[in-house]
């Protein structure tokens, strides 16, 4: 910096005091130049030295020689600039005091700013005060060297002489003073318009850079290798809720989870030792009012940078993330529907258990709800949906704390017992989930039981492992669904071989219409007085090539469920219908045979089994009047609207109707009056009863007198004994089946049958009380 | 010749007398004290040998080297306080540079020479102002002359804007103080070398 030669002047331009006052002035001039240049540059670096003592010294110095200045010359020219000069230094005072008196000094570059160019005008003016009186001292050398008088002469020659000499010596000083002054002078100007400039960009850069890190949500803070907190942003203040000023200097851990704080400090000398940026790493902060947020930091090592000497850390408040995560953990690990436990968590908790506990200790049930389908069916899935939630509380109101309870998907549910002292406690468990929840549902305006298979099984030590536990838990279950659901079923080892059994015969039902594999037996139904055979009832057998003929409840259930009862029904109204109109082929003069063929509940609920009717009578070319659709009274009312209407549809097409197994289902008189239907088949239990005792007796009456008065033919089932035919006579019965009669035949040996025993006017059984064996089978 | 021998002789006897009574004389200072010559103002407090404590006030003066007493390390701290209670000087001078006569006020540099505890063995003190002007005296010129380092001028304090805090000042009749270049003001640091 040139300035320091100045510095150098300072005394030697004392020496110029022998000239006289002239250079008296001079010197003062010199020495206040100096003072000028130096407080312009003080002014200069003030926003970076901060050195407000140093500048207001300088000031008092340059007034000081000012004051010199004023009291060594009489010169209006001097007084005016001097009088201006002071003006400036004035100006700066109170600027310089400004400073001092405020807190933050923040506007300090706004203060310099102003004071500046008072600064420059002091050096400027000073300077040319000094140029000019430089040339007055020769001037004054000058004309005492012109006076008149000899003795004035030769005074003033002797004083110039000594002038001259002491001016040639000081000249040459003057002359290296003033070049250098000038450099000085020239060096400082330059370096003041460089600095300028480099520190309105750098002013412009830190405001840019301090907007960043004011506006940023993110936290920067400056921590120092040891971990005291050197500087925290603004936005400490709405993250964390604190004043930046109440965390400096202090330590950064206090405000950490102690869980972590190990972890914490591990990362902060990590960072300390490696260059550049680390990880993220996640910890817990308190805020201000006491909650934890989790945060997120990354750290900058910027210990080597001159301007930083920390390490720069940016912190996150990632608690939203973080909920967001635990709740997409809890998502995998539960239904979103009902809240429990999924397939994987149920899973690993049996894992989990087995691996704790002894094997003897647990249970698992697994809980299937019954005909759900039906309700998602009928009443839409919001519904459905209202019923699982409901499955779902009941479920748990069941179950103890250390019990889990899971949604496994669709209607299936499953319990782990944690603590079951043996299978009969399991039951109990299972029995009292069913109670619960059988008690009604309200959905849409109805009120429905919940019903549910349900399968418990309890672990063997040595044997089983969580796999093992739970399919023996499915396939007791299963069994339960088997054995006619809404009940539970305890496991036991032959389950799954049963199991297997039957989904050997699920997979055989499949394709059991095109193996042929079935077949119709007739049973015939007659006239009790007279023994007229009248109609004929196909009854469907399966010819299982391994298990011989099942009958239809071996399968047809099955079927229903599976949803193979369609080809499997179709088969039978093609085979029956087809038939009954060989009969009447082969049998012209004797009036021809109705067939009654039995439907199943799920052919009602199709609209498509209209059309199979009407397909299988004009194949068969029979006619409609003898064809009657046998529907079990437990079937129609199950869904009285639906069953009304498909029977209109059906009674349409000029098909007979008849309700089977009448008595044992749960129809009010109203509803019968509804249906379209022409006969009623009393169930076997009440022909059973006559003659058993009175009420039966009248039991049976009754429901006869019921078809009379409602116009139906009334048929008994199951004639096994004369007297039963008889009795039914005389109660005003007309027709009956039963083995008394005859039992299923072949088509073979119904034919036969027919043959023996037709006669005018139809097919006469030879001896009514006596009954026909099956000629085969 | 014998009367006026004896006569002569005590009449000289007497004038010998006489004029070694008036060399016996008092200092000028109690009648008309003579503004212009250094008149002790105050006998001060704080004396050579004693304790100088740590000043309380903003430093005007820090002197180093060859000193028996300090106060901050090997320093010897001063404010305007600690040089007020030693003894104080007051003398009228001529301003050199204001070309006026000014009342100063303040120590003899002879007698902070013993309060700092300087030993004879030193011999130059080197004075440095707040503009880094420099000047050097011997300490058997300060022991033996009367220069002021002042800590008033008329009766105030002096900022820096007049010369202060502290100058030197030379009494009239210093030969050392003909030279304006010695009026040293604005002093901020003293070396005892």
């Amino acid at each position: 910096m040139e300035v320091l030669i100045l510095q150098a002047y300072a005394n030697v331009n004392r020496t110029t005091a022998i000239f006289g006052e002239q250079s008296f002035l001079n010197s003062t001039l010199v020495n206040a130049q100096r003072e000028a240049l130096l407080l312009e540059d003080q002014i200069e670096e003030l926003p970076r030295t901060g050195d407000l003592k140093g500048a207001g010294i300088r000031r008092g110095l340059l007034a000081n020689q000012l004051s010199q200045a004023e009291g060594q010359s009489s010169d209006p020219q001097v007084a005016q600039t001097l009088a201006q000069a002071r003006v400036d230094l004035t100006l700066i005072q109170r600027h310089l005091a400004r400073i001092e008196a405020e807190p933050d000094r923040v506007s300090v570059p706004d203060e310099v700013t102003i004071m500046q160019p008072a600064a420059h005008r002091l050096a400027v003016s000073i300077k040319q005060l000094f140029d000019a009186k430089e040339q007055g001292l020769f001037g004054a050398v000058n004309g005492a060297l012109n006076a008149r008088r000899s003795s004035e002469r030769l005074l003033v020659g002797l004083s110039a002489m000594v002038l001259v000499v002491g001016l040639a010596l000081s000249l040459s000083l003057r002359q290296r003073v003033r070049k250098d002054f000038a450099r000085a002078y020239a060096a400082l100007t330059a370096e003041v318009d460089e600095r300028k400039a480099a520190e309105q960009a750098l002013r412009a850069s830190e405001e840019r850079f301090r907007s960043l890190v004011q506006n940023s949500s993110d936290v920067i803070s400056i921590v120092d290798a040891d971990g005291a907190v050197r500087y925290h942003s603004e936005s400490v203040r709405r993250v964390l809720g604190y004043d930046p000023g109440e965390l400096v200097d202090g330590d950064p851990l206090t405000l950490v989870h102690p869980d972590d704080r190990e972890r914490v400090s591990r990362f902060v000398a990590e960072a300390a030792l490696r260059p550049g940026v680390t990880a993220a790493e996640t910890w817990r902060v308190r805020h201000r009012d006491g909650t934890w947020l989790h945060s997120e930091t990354v750290a900058a090592n910027l210990l080597e940078d001159a301007n930083v000497r920390g390490l720069v850390l940016n912190t996150r408040d990632v608690s939203d993330r973080k909920e967001l995560e635990a709740q997409l953990v809890h998502q995998a690990f539960h239904d979103g529907l009902t809240g429990l436990a999924n397939r994987t968590l149920f899973t690993e908790r049996v894992e989990h258990a087995l691996a704790r506990s002894d094997p003897a200790d647990l249970g698992v049930l697994f809980i299937d709800l019954d005909d759900f389908k039906h309700v998602n069916d009928s009443l839409g899935h919001a519904a459905g949906d209202q019923l699982l939630v409901a499955a779902a509380r009941r479920l748990q109101g069941c179950l103890r704390p250390s019990d889990t309870a899971a949604r496994l998907g669709g209607d299936e549910f499953a319990v782990l017992l944690e603590r079951v002292t043996d299978a009969d406690a399991a039951a109990g468990v299972a029995a009292r989930i069913l109670d619960t929840l059988h008690q009604p549902f309200g959905l849409n305006g109805r009120t429905i039981p919940i019903k549910a298979s349900l399968g418990a099984a309890v672990g063997r030590p040595g044997v089983d492992d969580a796999d093992e536990l739970l399919r023996n838990a499915d396939v007791a279950m299963y069994a339960a669904k088997a054995g006619g659901k809404d009940r539970y079923e305890l496991f036991h080892p032959d389950m799954h071989e049963d199991m297997l059994q039957r989904l050997e015969l699920e997979a055989e039902l499949r394709h059991v219409a095109d193996r042929d594999q079935l077949v119709l037996h007739y049973q015939p139904i007659v006239e009790l007085v007279t023994g007229r055979i009248t109609r004929v009832e196909a009854l469907v057998r399966w010819d299982h090539p391994a298990k011989g003929l099942l009958g239809p409840a071996a399968f047809i259930p099955l079927a229903e469920e599976q949803g193979l009862i369609g080809p499997i029904g179709r088969w039978v109204l093609l085979q029956a219908c087809l038939q009954a109109r060989r009969w009447q082929d082969q049998f012209p003069d004797a009036p021809p045979l109705s067939v009654h063929v039995n439907l199943s509940g799920r052919q009602l609920e199709e609209q498509r089994l209209v059309g199979e009717v009407v397909q299988a009578l004009e194949t068969a070319r029979l006619a409609p009047r003898l064809l009657t659709l046998e529907i079990t009274e437990s079937v129609l009312v199950s869904d009285i609207e639906a069953m009304s209407a498909r029977l209109r549809e059906l009674k349409g097409l000029g098909v007979h109707l008849a309700i089977d197994d009448f008595g044992t289902g749960y129809s009010s008189l109203s509803y019968l009056r509804r249906f379209p239907i022409d006969m009623l088949k009393i169930d076997k239990a009440f022909v059973d009863g006559i003659g058993r005792g009175r009420e039966d007796t009248a039991l049976a009456h009754a429901i006869i007198k019921l078809s009379h008065t409602l116009q139906l033919h009334a048929v008994a089932e199951g004639i096994e004994e004369a007297e039963q035919a008889a009795s039914l006579v005389t109660l005003g019965c007309r027709d009956g089946q039963g083995f008394h009669f005859a039992r299923p035949l072949t088509a073979a040996a119904m034919t036969e049958l027919l043959g023996k025993t037709v006669a005018d006017g139809g097919f006469y059984l030879p001896n009514a009380a006596a009954p026909v064996e099956s000629l085969s089978g | 010749m014998g009367r006026s021998i004896r006569l002569v002789v005590v009449a000289l006897v007497a004038a010998l007398a006489v004029a070694a009574c008036g060399g016996k004389e008092e200092a000028p200072t109690q009648a008309a004290p003579d503004p212009s010559t250094p008149q002790v103002v105050d006998g001060g407090t704080l004396a050579a040998g004693e304790k100088v404590s740590a000043p309380k006030g903003d430093v005007v003066l820090t002197v180093t080297g060859d000193i028996g007493t300090a106060n901050k390390g090997k320093k010897l701290e001063l404010d305007l306080a600690s040089l007020e209670k030693m003894r104080q000087v007051r003398v009228e001078a001529a301003e050199p540079f204001l070309k006026r006569r000014v009342v100063f006020e303040g120590v003899l540099l002879s007698d902070l020479l013993a309060v700092a505890g300087v030993p004879d063995s030193a011999s130059k003190v080197s004075l440095t102002a707040l503009d880094d002007y420099k000047v050097d005296f011997k300490v058997a010129d300060v022991r033996s002359s009367q220069m002021l380092l002042a800590t008033k001028a008329d009766g105030k304090h002096m900022p820096v804007d007049r010369s202060g805090p502290i100058r030197i000042v030379f009494p009239d009749g210093s030969s050392l103080g003909r030279n304006p270049d010695l009026w040293i003001w604005s002093v901020a640091s003293m070396k005892v070398i």
